[in-house]
């Protein structure tokens, strides 16, 4: 098992690097300067001098092959640069946002579990009933519904039941406070961006809880409960839920993943100063040096999350083999 | 006695109508159904905006501003279906031209997206060896990117590609970086699906067959294999025609997409956003058009899915 980790933690290296050159590739050797969109980006007048002067911070001067190798040095000792738009180090930026996103990305899983696994198994249970369609219609519509839309729709809801209820229109707060320091502030942030994330990824954990389960409950083991005389209750969640689990956990360690990317738009419609909001700026701003970092540390989270989710799998079930 | 015509009229039972098939349709895949007439219904919406709507698209008197949905305007007398925007613009008149946006954007990327894929797949899988590795390696990178990660970049690149061709009107050109980077994610996606499926028709004797008949790789490649990938290859382009419309709404809703005035979607909810405290109706007639028209290209892609091959499961 050891080998097959070192093996896979292996080939993750050229994934990453390969990454690393896409991302330096489309963002400065592409035809168009940087130095140019920086300083002219808002119509701003600017001389041939301004943009040596950017140029040799910037380290644009030095030939391709130099600056890739410093890039990848750079990232190899988690030493990003400066922002071009602030000046201040990538990786501090970053770090304050951070931990934002994450717990929003926990809290959204923690919603989706909650939502798909009962739904999933009613679904199943009730096959081809009315129950099975709302719930499949509810968990299509999951999909299709925008993340940014229920978000606004979830805003306009919290105002006019406010105003209903108080007389005054509320708000969630705008600053971030830790989760340790002001409970119930923090919480009183965070609950909607994760539930209008939460809800649209639920529906992908819930069609394959009822697709797995219904072949669960289609195998020997379970007739043979069921000749027993054994409660059907029983049955479906103490003999089949448990089996049938295995691929669910797999798609919802993959949207955990996703959910790193997926926050850039809900983050937005909440206001939230998270790592997605920080990327959007960047981009807007032409900030190359804190776009290629965040992008970079959104990749690895997402290799890194396949990874532990493969072992993961082998671990859950016992007739996957390592190879 | 009966003759030969009349004993097959008895055994044969006569071939289904059009109408029966389509009957066999809507009882199997009701969903699926109420899918597709949503697919047309959006469709018919972007070909006939011009009949449709009385107002323009992209442009509106200042003294509209705001007018209340259903209701006529004070200043011009003028009526608003939905209402209007912070431009006088009629938001009605909008959302109809951005179903041809929406769609435009939706289909183009998933025809180019899985049509690439799927010559990449099956190439890989029919060569193998150096070209399959290398190919592989190459999805494996654009995969290890998350969907609107990857688009964003590509966004920002084109910009400064833009800058660099010193074009006179960058914002007309937005539409089509957007197609590109919508694109791109998709054909690792379906690469990876039709290369599985066409290493399995590559084991069959009747490519051995063809090879030994002197044809060319291209011609093997796109008269013998392509066509036995169609189940995978049309299921992977249902499913992407609803992401590209949410991933454009997405990208455009972010400011980073299709830029005004064009009618679009994501960017109706974009400018709401401002507005929203007091004009809600802004924020929800955008959103429920993009969501009915994802709702309908799921539902349908999903009827196809089931009906081309249940064993396959698109997982996002």
């Amino acid at each position: 098992m050891w080998q097959y980790i070192l093996k896979r933690l292996i080939l993750m290296i050229p994934t990453v690097l390969g990454a690393a050159f896409l991302i330096f590739f489309l963002l400065r050797a592409l035809p168009g300067d940087v130095c140019e969109l920086k300083l002219g980006g808002e119509g701003a007048y600017y001389d041939e001098e301004q943009i040596k002067i950017c140029q040799q911070n910037l380290g644009l001067d030095q030939p391709l092959v130099v600056q890739f190798k410093d890039f990848v040095v750079g990232l190899a000792t988690f030493d990003l640069g400066e922002s071009m738009w602030t000046g201040r180090p990538v990786l501090e930026e970053m770090s304050k946002r951070f931990e934002l996103s994450l717990q929003v990305a926990i809290m959204a899983t923690i919603v989706s579990i909650i939502i798909s696994i009962p739904l999933g198994t009613l679904s199943a249970v009730y096959q081809n009933t009315w129950i099975d369609y709302v719930v499949r219609t509810v968990s299509i519509a999951g999909i299709a519904v925008p993340s940014f839309w229920l978000g606004i729709l979830i805003i306009l809801a919290i105002l006019s039941i406010s105003e209903v209820f108080t007389g005054s229109r509320w708000l969630p707060p705008l600053d971030y406070r830790p989760l340790w320091e002001d409970p119930v502030y923090n919480l009183s942030m965070l609950l909607w961006p994760a539930i209008a994330t939460g809800y649209r990824y639920s529906a992908v954990a819930t069609r394959m809880t009822r697709s797995s389960l219904l072949e669960v409950l289609r195998e020997d083991y379970v007739r043979t409960a069921r000749a027993k005389g054994m409660v059907e209750k029983i049955i479906v969640n103490r003999h089949a839920l448990k089996n049938a689990m295995l691929p669910v956990v797999t798609v919802i360690g993959i949207e955990f993943a996703f959910l790193m990317g997926g926050l850039v738009v809900t983050e937005q419609v909440f206001n939230l100063n998270g790592l997605g909001r920080l990327l959007v700026d960047s981009v807007t701003f032409n900030d190359y040096t804190m776009t290629q970092g965040i992008v970079m540390t959104i990749v690895l989270v997402f290799v890194l999350t396949n990874f532990v989710i493969d072992l993961l799998y082998a671990w859950l079930d016992p007739r996957i083999r390592y190879s | 006695m009966t003759d030969t015509t009349s004993i097959d009229d008895d055994v044969l039972p006569p071939p289904p109508t059009i109408w029966k098939r389509i009957g066999s349709f809507v009882k199997k895949q009701p969903l699926g159904t109420a899918g597709l007439l949503l697919v047309v219904l959006f469709i018919l919406m972007a070909i006939f905006a011009d009949i449709l709507t009385t107002h323009d698209p992209e442009s509106g008197e200042f003294f509209d501003q705001f007018t209340r949905p259903g209701q006529l305007s004070d200043a011009s007398g003028l009526f608003f279906l939905l209402g209007a925007d912070e431009f006088g613009r009629d938001v009605f008149t909008r959302i109809i031209y951005g179903a041809r946006t929406a769609l435009f954007v939706g289909i183009s990327c998933a025809l180019i997206g899985s049509f690439i894929g799927l010559i990449l797949g099956v190439a890989s899988a029919y060569f193998g060896g150096w070209t399959d590795t290398i190919l592989q390696r190459i999805m494996d990178i654009l995969m290890a990117f998350p969907l609107i990660i990857l688009a964003l970049t590509i966004v920002i690149a084109s910009r400064a590609l833009l800058q660099g061709l010193e074009v006179e009107n960058p914002n007309d050109y937005s539409i089509y970086f957007v197609i590109t980077a919508i694109t791109i994610p998709f054909i690792p996606k379906c690469a990876r699906v039709v290369r599985s499926s066409a290493l399995a028709i590559r084991e069959i004797p009747f490519i051995d067959a063809a090879r030994a008949n002197g044809f060319s790789h291209t011609r093997i490649i796109m008269r013998h294999m392509v066509p036995n990938v169609m189940a995978p290859f049309l299921i992977m382009l249902t499913a992407f025609v609803g992401q590209a419309i949410l991933l454009e709404a997405s990208l455009s809703f972010l400011g980073l997409g299709v830029q005004e005035p064009t009618p679009a979607w994501g960017l109706m909810l974009r400018s709401s956003q401002e507005f929203m405290r007091d004009e809600a109706f802004l924020a929800i007639y955008p959103g429920l058009a993009i969501t009915l028209a994802v709702f309908g290209f799921n539902l349908f892609g999903d009827a196809v899915r089931d009906a081309l091959d249940p064993r396959l499961r698109s997982q996002s």
